[in-house]
């Protein structure tokens, strides 16, 4: 048994200490994928928040059949994606979903020297569908392995590779039309 | 490549060295206010289980008890009613 799974376990009798181990162990993982779906500090404080909750609450449901990263992972992915859902909701029109996008965000962990480009690169990732989406974050904004991801998604190591090579080429073509050619020219 | 292409693979490489991104200090006792006291409940003390079973074995014995009592009773009214019956078919003096 894994410290995570004992951690788990005694999270789900109500131990505080294991949850906070739990916490300190997975707090960065949640709120950096959080933040890659949506783009928002406070969001994401927000799901982290909620992620953790959830974890406290239905600790005695995890079965160990995936990894308890895996099922943090999930838990984080499916509120995060829920929360984007609730705010296009929210946002009528399309102007209005288009204001949002266009707030410009920038990722507290990304190089000074490489601000600029990635906060155009997020402005695109938020125009993906959502399988690409959780595909592109999880494996380039959180780094994790292929294997991980398709577990995280529950598919196959082969359709995560596809979902990439899809979104990569999406995103592409998205930020090759917003190119700035007058810019560059001067 | 075209330039274009060079600048959107630029841009594509620009989580390259990236750090994840850390949350606030005080998120943990944000969500610690948030936790309903009950799920320290949730778990019986042991003590209390003891109790529980005792309370348990006693309402089972008590039973019993009040089984067995009335099997008996039962049996010493039909022995009774049986002499009586005797005793009244016995008539002739």
């Amino acid at each position: 048994m894994t410290i995570e799974t004992q951690l788990l376990k005694k999270v789900a009798q109500g131990n505080r200490k294991a949850f906070r181990q739990l916490y300190l162990l997975y707090k960065d993982k949640v709120y950096n994928t959080a933040i890659g779906y949506l783009q928002n500090i406070e969001e994401a404080e927000e799901i982290t928040q909620d992620v953790f909750l959830t974890i406290y609450e239905k600790a005695e449901t995890f079965r160990a059949k995936s990894k308890v990263s895996t099922w943090i992972y999930r838990i984080t992915v499916n509120k995060a994606l829920n929360l984007l859902q609730k705010r296009k909701r929210q946002l009528f029109s399309r102007t209005e979903i288009q204001e949002f996008h266009s707030i410009d965000f920038n990722h507290p962990g990304i190089l000074l020297e490489n601000q600029e480009k990635a906060t155009l690169l997020f402005s695109v990732i938020n125009k993906l569908p959502d399988n690409q989406k959780t595909a592109f974050i999880l494996s380039y904004v959180e780094g994790l392995p292929r294997q991980e991801v398709a577990a995280i998604m529950q598919t196959t190591l082969k359709s995560v590779e596809s979902l990439l090579q899809r979104s990569k080429k999406t995103l592409k073509k998205k930020l090759i039309s917003m190119y700035p050619e007058g810019k560059l020219k001067k | 490549m075209d330039k274009k292409e060079q600048w959107a693979d630029d841009i594509l490489h620009s989580l390259e060295g990236a750090k994840r991104a850390i949350p606030k200090n005080d998120l943990f006792d944000e969500i610690l206010a948030k936790i309903p006291e009950k799920k320290e409940n949730k778990i019986i003390p042991l003590v209390h289980l003891t109790w529980i079973a005792a309370a348990a074995v006693a309402i089972i014995v008590v039973n019993v008890y009040a089984l067995q009592l009335q099997n008996t009773t039962i049996k010493n009214v039909t022995e009774s009613s049986d002499k009586e019956v005797s005793l009244l078919s016995n008539y002739v003096f």
